[in-house]
């Protein structure tokens, strides 16, 4: 069996575990401004985790989806938004975030390169549980458009930062230690997903 | 790094001419400043305002010069054009019972657009890229005129004209001189911001409606004016009830 069928394997068991119950990284309470958009995925590593390994994935990919990748999750993200904003009910969308680091870090792991759209499928469902976490916020935002506008933009230089991290880790010793970084994201996402059920 | 270009110093030169503008303005006390530095300010300070100008100067400078100019002459008169019918619009924007929150909406659209006029691939972009700056200029004039406190006088307007014509001539002088392979690339990614931007402050905007004509359960006074009990924290969401 090669690696590349363990890793798909591996992503696909993880989105049929997805199991239906809620964990979080959801603030309770007023939020502020830019600043607590900003904050937002920075301060939960579990958000962070699953951005920094979007860019890594996309820069171990290489072609396209080096920008593909980071260009189409914000675009999804806001969909999830939306939906969390209009009332719209999700339920799984914390145990989703635990679950995307898990496959995302696999995926990177085993060096799996699967067709571009698989990919941006792949991260487009869980782009929607991480929209969905800052969208049950932002209403509830003092300003909510320089909420937004903090939140959009942390993701993106987390993704920026992942890229630069994957492209630096991609060529020494043959990408191992981009692997091995996956392997370190897996067991963060193993943490979460522990917690979560 | 390259040299620098004599276009560099061009580039460098409005950058720091705006910028001294607008730190000469913030040193000034708020209570003192003019309405032209208002409207400077109400530009370059709100999220909102700026980031579609922001996003249309980068597509100018991203695009070919007859696609500058076929934008530019529409950009000009499709602003003058919703200057001119503002009242118009806003009649037509509140027409009917609960339609305030479309005013949440005018911002975010135009973000919305200008994520649109950075996204589209280049062969597509001399189609796209005149309507877009078109409506990012309407919806710029009319977004500014919305928050105009100067009663019909233009010193706000013009601060603020003169404060949103800086940002997208820097931007695209600042894109032209930067054009390339990661540049585009980098173009596209902001371009994705945008319009995740302009998906969020819509989507907040709508949700607003919902918390704007929440039903109310309080029984009327009986009085006009004076209410029957104190009003509490409870009646306003969003506000932490633990805190009383």
């Amino acid at each position: 069996m090669s690696l590349r069928t363990v890793s798909a394997g591996l992503v696909l068991l993880c989105l049929l575990l997805w199991p239906i119950s809620a964990f979080a990284h959801i603030t309770e309470g007023p939020v502020g401004g830019f600043g607590s958009g900003f904050e937002h995925p920075l301060s939960g590593p579990d958000h962070f985790l699953a951005m920094f390994a979007v860019g890594i994935w996309g820069a171990q990919m290489g072609g396209r989806s080096v920008w593909t990748l980071p260009v189409t999750f914000p675009l999804v993200m806001a969909m999830g938004g939306l939906a969390a904003m209009l009332g719209l009910r999700l339920p799984g969308t914390e145990l989703g975030i635990a679950v995307s680091i898990v496959a995302l870090g696999s995926a990177i792991l085993f060096a799996w390169h699967p067709m571009e759209i698989i990919a941006l499928l792949l991260i487009s469902v869980f782009a929607i549980c991480h929209g969905y976490a800052h969208g049950v916020e932002l209403p509830r935002a003092a300003d909510p458009a320089d909420y937004a506008v903090g939140f959009v933009l942390a993701t993106g230089t987390i993704h920026l930062l992942g890229i630069g991290v994957g492209l630096a880790l991609g060529k020494p010793y043959q990408g191992r230690l981009a692997r091995a970084l996956g392997g370190v994201i897996v067991l963060g996402g193993a943490y979460y997903l522990v917690l979560a059920l | 790094m390259g040299a620098l270009r004599p276009g560099d110093w061009l580039i460098a030169g409005i950058c720091i001419l705006g910028v001294g503008v607008l730190v000469a303005i913030e040193l000034h006390a708020p209570a003192g400043r003019s309405l032209l530095e208002g409207g400077v300010l109400a530009v370059l300070l709100s999220v909102g305002r700026t980031l579609p100008l922001v996003g249309l100067g980068v597509a100018l400078g991203l695009s070919g010069n007859r696609n500058i100019a076929a934008a530019v002459l529409l950009f000009v008169p499709a602003a003058i054009l919703s200057f001119l019918e503002r009242e118009r619009i806003l009649f037509a924007l509140l027409a009917g019972p609960e339609t305030s929150y479309r005013l949440y909406l005018i911002d975010p659209l135009a973000c919305l657009l200008a994520g649109l006029a950075l996204v589209t691939p280049d062969q597509f972009r001399s189609w796209t890229l005149p309507p877009l700056a078109a409506s990012i200029g309407a919806i710029a004039i009319f977004s500014i005129k919305l928050i105009d406190p100067g009663a019909g006088a233009p010193a706000f307007l013009e601060g603020a004209v003169a404060a949103a014509l800086w940002l997208i001539l820097l931007l695209a002088l600042v894109a032209r001189r930067l054009a390339g392979h990661w540049f585009d690339i980098s173009a596209r990614i902001l371009g994705s911001w945008l319009i995740a931007i302009g998906l969020l402050l819509g989507g907040a905007g709508l949700a607003q409606r919902a918390v704007t004509y929440a039903p109310v359960s309080q029984p009327a006074p009986s009085l006009p004016g004076i209410p029957e009990k104190p009003v509490t924290r409870h009646q306003f969401p969003g506000v932490n009830p633990g805190a009383e």
